[in-house]
């Protein structure tokens, strides 16, 4: 059976309504779980809570109820710095906006989220990693650049690159391709899937492009709360 | 990847955002420095001047009016000892138009210099004259020029004491200027530790010792360290004024050149010998008259002492007297016979009352007895050497007529030779007085060693002499003196509070530009703890560059401040010349601490933001918060507006303050002063709290806005609570910057009042030289040349003075032995004068001691605090001129008055303890202004009591000067708050950069719509300009209302133009910032490149 990477069970989130009527009901009894290799996509109308779902998943929100097991370790009580250290070795993120650190250059951001390792042999190790990284996705010529100085194409890649230098079990993306032509966008949907499948990784996207999703081995839409695959293939919901 | 190249790459990267906190850091420390280094300047000043006061000098052998041979120093020994001779007198230039009172005349040998920090002989020969360059300044002369120099003649006895001699011994030398002394030589010397400098003219020793028919004599005496041990192995009783005589029997007679013997001496000499010593008592009766005879016998002399008067009859009540034979012949009286002899005592204000006794003769002694001789007799001023009755000047009213040619007869036979003698107890009871109860003491063997013998039984001390540790007691005073440095730390508070608080604004708006990165950091798993160190670790390096720049900055800050006491609030520290002074420790100290705080305030500011979650931070985008209240709600609430919290304060507030100004109609002084203040503090919270509902109304749904200015005010209610605090901030510090002025003293208000702080008197008087006669009187009055009808519209209060250091708030340095002043408190009761501040409510409070065996005292409430920092029951040492130390104790204070400066005791206590001290040096004067004017009463008084250096000083005057210092730290304050307060409004310039951060997208609307840039930008201004002059008008009014009766007032000092100033500069600087910040509005809602896909 292959690894669980993660497993969220009965979630429930509401979120309250400014009208002052009944919340609003964003996930209702929803439950998923990927294991190594899976990679998924995530559709559905705007508002319906696709990325309240990825933040669920990525520890970076709490259910109402319900629960979330992250490589079998149920994350939905724990602190903050707990969190922090699932999320740093665990969860790779790739937001819409890249959030790249606009005085660090593409080497330094990808570096980033190894600030909290002080091991001078693991530093050694992760540059190399990084440069490889870089490589992988197209930028060993923009080691030194700094986010002014890239693309939008460019950025989003660096992105990827800084979600994976941890070597993550789950990566989750929130519209990755958002900002960027189709050409990018192609592109790093390709990149997404290729490093998820390499590296053994789960993968989530969240999209509401057709094309992006269609490259996912499993698409689920979330309507009313509830998931629902569109082309079941070997994913549970 | 680490956490020095995170923080060093955004430092690079954000340096723009961080010059504001590099600034605000800068300032707070240059603040706190800036006020150590001021601290650390006026500190060194008062030790320069202590420096160039002292020299060498660390004692000082003082004796005052008593005189020591100037031998003394060379038998000190080891060190450099100076004898000198040290007098107070005036001095006169340019034909008497210029005179200088309260001058020091200064005989010293040219060893004198030598005591100097130039450590060079004084060039001071025979027949020269110099001055110090302050007396030089007074006077307006020059080496060449002719000044006439008045002084006392030194008088064995005090000019109180009965048989003192004539009162009129004043001694005038014209000298012409040889040279001027600098502060380097010495010339700024003078006993007493305050700012105010010396005049000094100096003479030769030996001039000033012949002048004085003083040959070998001194009455000070410095030294490079003198102790009591030294002292007590070097002196002789010459020193003591003591001369020995032998006597025909073989015997020793020891005496005093001053007259009477000081009891501690009396009784140490008696103590050589008890059996054998035989203290004498010889007096000046007026007369002597007896039933058996006719007439009166005139002034003659009487002794007392044992083994001649034999016991009376038994059963006879009257003393008995052993007379000569001359008297008896002359009054017919034989043994048995009753005699009555008159003679003077000593009252108040040199005052002899005549008293008698009637004796019993028991024994009658032949011309040729041994005891009948002249020996018995001291050398009374004015009457034992001289050759003629008929030309006696004892100091007392002498009814020459009555001196007969057998008087004559028997004075050129027998001189001061007794006609009567008493038993020592009789001539104790009747003659002793406060100077001693004996004029020798005899020994029928001269004592073996008389010099150690009396060595080890008296201390110097007793006898007047002491040993003053000047430089000790210079170092005391400087380490107690007024903390300036600390006074404008408290003074600069706005200017640090607004620095800090605008460094934290303008950090927390760089950190909230950043908040999407924070939340990365947190989404990919950094600890919370590096992110915090990284951005924290910024603020650290920001922190020491700008404490680095602020240790040069507050250099800058501590000799503006130093240019701000000596030109525009010089009158609170008086004429310090000021010196800069730098100590490393202090300035780099001063700047961590601005740094610590800086860091602090930003660390502390910043925790909000370190608190939310990633996802908070991830989406914080700079969206416009909704409205902070439903519809709903609202329509509950305005039904129930008139009962919210605001309203009641608002009118609760409103309506103290009307009841304030109500009773003000019935208070005064402090009170009605407090009431106002309270009254314009509570006018500022209804303003505050009428801003809330101003803001609520605001907030309801009501007709349109009309024009663009209606929206940007009524967008104020998008943020109440920043709103508020916007406005109320700014309300608050301009009301307390500008509102502390109510609390300024004018000298002028009813100064005519007897509660007021003149009491009611006209004038201040000193004089260099005691005034020993009643003004009021005829016969004092006719002694200073007065018609006495000339004076009926005056009255004086005259107060015995014990020299000192000033303890008012003139002097910076801690006085270690204040002004003892000794008045009647009968004449300052029977006036009312003055208002008492706490402990006694009368001076009757000084009579007697306390119930702890204490002399009571009555001081200034300013001395109390700030100079000598004692309380109601606190007491003071004294040592009295017998050298036993005793304890004042306060009971009362004086709220704000011209007695600032001086410890009062009672009259009677003061003569208790320091006898000698004579006459009258200080005056409280009454004028009958409705009588007279009282200017051409000061010409008078001024005029006729030249030879006494008096000067007068209205009292409102005297007043002035020491309100000037209040009212001057109140300056200080205003000047440095005003500063704080407009720093503060530039925060007004941040706000608004956060405002069109929040409402970019908002803003950009507003263009879409097609709004011109200048109405967007003027949406954004307007809002906050409303706030800016909401807070501005209600601080200025609420203060002006504080300080209402100073305004209305005239005199009071009330700075008008300064306050409409310092709220101008507010506004405009409010203004400044929010037009600054809002320039950025055009790029701002263009969409950022940057952000682009």
């Amino acid at each position: 059976m292959p690894e669980s990477i993660v497993a969220a069970r009965s979630l429930h989130k509401t979120f309250p309504n400014a009208g002052g009527g009944d919340a609003i009901v964003l996930l209702d009894d929803l439950s998923l779980e990927l294991a190594a290799g899976d990679t998924v996509a995530i559709t559905g109308a705007s508002g319906c809570g696709k990325s309240t779902l990825l933040n669920l998943l990525g520890t970076l929100d709490t259910p109402d109820s319900g629960s979330i097991e992250i490589m079998g370790e149920r994350t939905d009580h724990l602190k903050e710095k707990a969190l922090a250290r699932i999320r740093s070795e665990m969860i790779g993120f790739v937001f819409q906006l890249h959030h790249l650190l606009p005085q660090l250059s593409a080497l330094e951001n990808v570096l980033l989220p190894t600030l909290a390792r002080r091991d001078p042999a693991h530093r050694r190790e992760v540059r190399e990693r990084a440069e490889n990284l870089l490589a992988a996705v197209g930028l060993s010529d923009r080691l030194c650049h700094r986010p002014d100085q890239l693309s939008g194409g460019e950025r989003q890649r660096t992105a990827v690159a800084r979600a994976l230098i941890n070597t993550p079990r789950l990566l989750l993306a929130d519209e990755p391709t958002g900002a960027l032509d189709e050409r990018n966008a192609e592109g790093l949907v390709a990149l997404l899937t290729q490093l998820a499948l390499e590296d053994g990784l789960a993968l989530v996207t969240v999209t509401h492009d057709p094309e992006v999703a269609s490259q996912m081995e499993t698409i689920f839409r979330l309507s009313g709360g509830k998931l629902s695959a569109l082309n079941p293939s070997g994913s549970k919901s | 990847m680490s956490l020095c190249r995170l923080i060093l790459r955004s430092l690079a990267y954000y340096w723009q955002h961080h010059v504001g906190l590099l600034f605000g850091v800068a300032i707070a420390s240059a603040v706190v420095s800036g006020s150590l280094t001021l601290g650390d300047s006026v500190t060194a000043s008062l030790q320069k001047l202590e420096d160039s006061r002292l020299g060498r000098i660390r004692d000082a052998l003082v004796a005052g009016d008593r005189f020591f041979t100037a031998g003394l120093a060379a038998r000190l020994g080891a060190g450099t000892h100076v004898p000198a001779i040290l007098a107070q007198g005036t001095v006169s230039a340019k034909g008497g138009k210029i005179r200088a009172n309260q001058t020091q005349v200064l005989g010293v040998p040219a060893n004198f210099g030598l005591l100097s920090e130039a450590g060079v002989p004084m060039d001071l020969p025979p027949g020269a004259c110099a001055v110090n360059r302050n007396l030089a300044q007074r006077l307006g002369i020059a080496p060449g020029d002719t000044v006439v120099i008045r002084m006392e003649k030194p008088s064995p006895l005090p000019k109180d004491a009965p048989l003192s001699g004539s009162a009129d011994n004043d001694i005038t030398i014209r000298k012409q200027v040889t040279a001027l002394i600098d502060d380097a030589h010495l010339g700024g010397f003078k006993l007493s530790t305050d700012q105010l400098p010396a005049r000094t003219v100096f003479l030769p020793l030996r001039d000033l010792q012949s002048t004085l028919a003083l040959p070998g004599k001194a009455n000070l005496l410095l030294s490079t360290g003198c102790t009591p041990s030294l002292l007590n192995n070097a002196w002789t009783p010459a020193d003591f004024s003591l001369t020995t005589q032998l006597l025909g029997d073989g015997g020793l007679e020891v005496k005093s050149d001053r007259v009477f013997l000081k009891p501690a001496v009396e009784q140490a000499l008696v103590d050589l010998a008890p059996e054998g010593a035989q203290p004498v008592l010889t007096y000046l009766v007026n007369a002597i008259t007896s039933a058996t005879a006719t007439g009166t016998t005139p002034v003659s002399m009487a002794t007392a002492t044992r083994g001649i008067v034999p016991e009376g009859r038994t059963g006879s009540l009257l003393p008995p007297a052993a007379i000569t034979q001359w008297l008896a012949k002359d009054r017919g009286l034989a043994v048995g016979d009753t005699l009555t002899i008159r003679y003077f005592v000593v009252g108040d204000r040199r005052t002899l009352v005549e008293a008698s006794t009637d004796l019993e003769v028991t024994r009658i002694l032949a011309m040729d007895a041994p005891e009948v001789n002249a020996t018995w007799t001291p050398e009374f001023p004015g009457v034992t050497g001289v050759d003629n009755c008929r030309d006696w000047e004892p100091g007392f009213a002498v009814d020459l007529a009555a001196i007969r040619d057998k008087d004559e007869a028997y004075w050129d036979t027998y001189r001061g030779t007794p006609k009567l003698f008493l038993r020592p107890e009789d001539g104790t009871r009747f003659w002793q007085n406060r100077f001693g109860k004996a004029t020798s003491v005899r020994f029928p063997r001269a004592p073996a060693d008389l010099t150690k013998a009396l060595r080890d039984r008296l201390a110097p001390a007793s006898v007047g002499i002491v040993i003053r540790p000047l430089r000790t007691d210079s170092d005391a005073a400087l380490d107690d003196a007024l903390p300036l440095g600390s006074y404008f730390l408290y003074f600069s508070w706005f200017i640090l509070m607004a620095a800090l608080i605008l460094a934290a604004l303008l950090f927390l708006f760089c950190l909230e530009s950043r908040t999407r990165q924070l939340g990365l950091q947190k989404a990919i798993g950094i600890p919370l703890r590096l992110t915090r160190r990284a951005i924290l670790g910024e603020a650290v390096l920001i922190t020491a560059a700008g404490a680095f720049l602020g240790m040069l900055l507050g250099i800058g800050y501590a000799k503006a401040c130093l240019w701000g006491l000596t030109h525009l609030w010089q009158e609170a520290t008086g004429a310090l010349p000021f010196v800069f002074h730098l100590q490393p420790l202090h300035v780099l100290g001063g700047s961590l601490a601005g740094m610590l705080c800086a860091f602090l305030v930003v660390a502390l500011a910043s925790r909000g933001i370190f608190k939310k979650t990633p996802l908070q931070l991830l989406i914080a985008a700079a969206n416009s918060p909704l409205p902070t209240s439903s519809p709903a709600k609202k329509h509950r609430l305005s039904r129930l507006a008139i009962l919210s919290p605001a309203s009641c304060v608002a009118v609760a507030s409103l309506l103290g303050s009307a009841a304030l100004l109500a009773t003000s109609r019935i208070l005064s002084g402090q009170a009605l002063m407090g009431a106002f203040f309270a009254a314009g503090t509570l006018l500022l919270i209804a303003g505050i709290s009428g801003l809330v509902l101003i803001l609520r109304r605001l907030d309801r749904p009501g007709l349109p806005p009309a024009t663009i200015t209606h929206v940007g005010i009524r967008n104020t209610v998008r943020r109440r609570g920043r709103s508020l605090a916007v406005a109320g901030l700014i309300a608050s510090s301009v009301f307390l910057v500008a509102a502390v002025n109510a609390f300024r003293l004018n000298p002028t208000h009813q100064a005519s009042l007897r509660s007021s702080g003149t009491g009611g008197f006209a004038f201040f008087g000193e004089s260099s030289l005691p005034v020993y006669h009643d003004l009021e009187t005829p016969e004092g009055a006719r002694a200073f040349g007065f018609d006495p009808e000339e004076l009926d519209a005056i009255a004086v209060v005259p107060l015995r003075t014990l020299p000192g250091e000033d303890a008012s708030c003139l002097n910076l340095n801690h006085a270690q032995r204040p002004v003892l002043l000794g008045v009647d408190p009968g004449s300052l009761a029977t006036r009312e004068a003055f208002t008492f501040a706490g402990g006694a409510t009368t001076w009757q409070s000084l009579i007697g001691l306390t119930a702890k065996g204490h002399i009571p005292a009555i001081v200034d409430s300013n001395t109390a605090t700030y100079a000598l920092k004692k309380k109601i029951g606190d007491t003071l040492a004294f040592t009295d001129e017998h050298g036993q130390e005793f304890k004042i104790e306060l009971v009362g204070t004086l709220s704000n008055s011209i007695l600032q400066g001086s410890v009062l005791i009672s009259e009677e206590n003061f003569i208790l303890r320091f006898p000698s001290t004579p006459g009258y040096r200080t005056f409280l004067i009454d004028v009958d202004s409705a009588a007279v004017d009282p200017a051409s009463i000061s010409a008078l008084l001024t005029r006729q009591l030249f030879a006494r250096g008096l000067s007068l000083q209205p009292a409102s005057e005297r007043l002035a000067a020491f309100h000037n210092v209040q009212n001057s730290y109140l300056s200080i304050f205003t000047a440095l708050g005003g500063l704080g307060v407009v720093l503060g409004t530039l925060g007004l310039g941040v706000v608004v950069a956060r405002h069109l951060i929040e409402r970019q997208g908002e803003l950009a609307l507003f263009r879409a719509l097609g709004f011109p840039p200048w109405h967007i930008r003027w949406l954004v201004i307007s809002e906050n300009i409303f706030l800016l002059i909401f807070g501005i008008a209600l601080g200025l009014l609420s203060a002006l209302l504080s300080v209402w009766p100073q305004v209305v007032t005239p005199g009071s000092g009330m700075d008008l133009p300064s306050m409409a100033l310092f709220a101008a500069a507010a506004f405009l600087c409010g203004l400044a910032a929010i037009f600054a910040a809002s320039a950025k509005l055009p790029k701002l809602t263009a969409i950022s490149r940057s952000e682009a896909p």
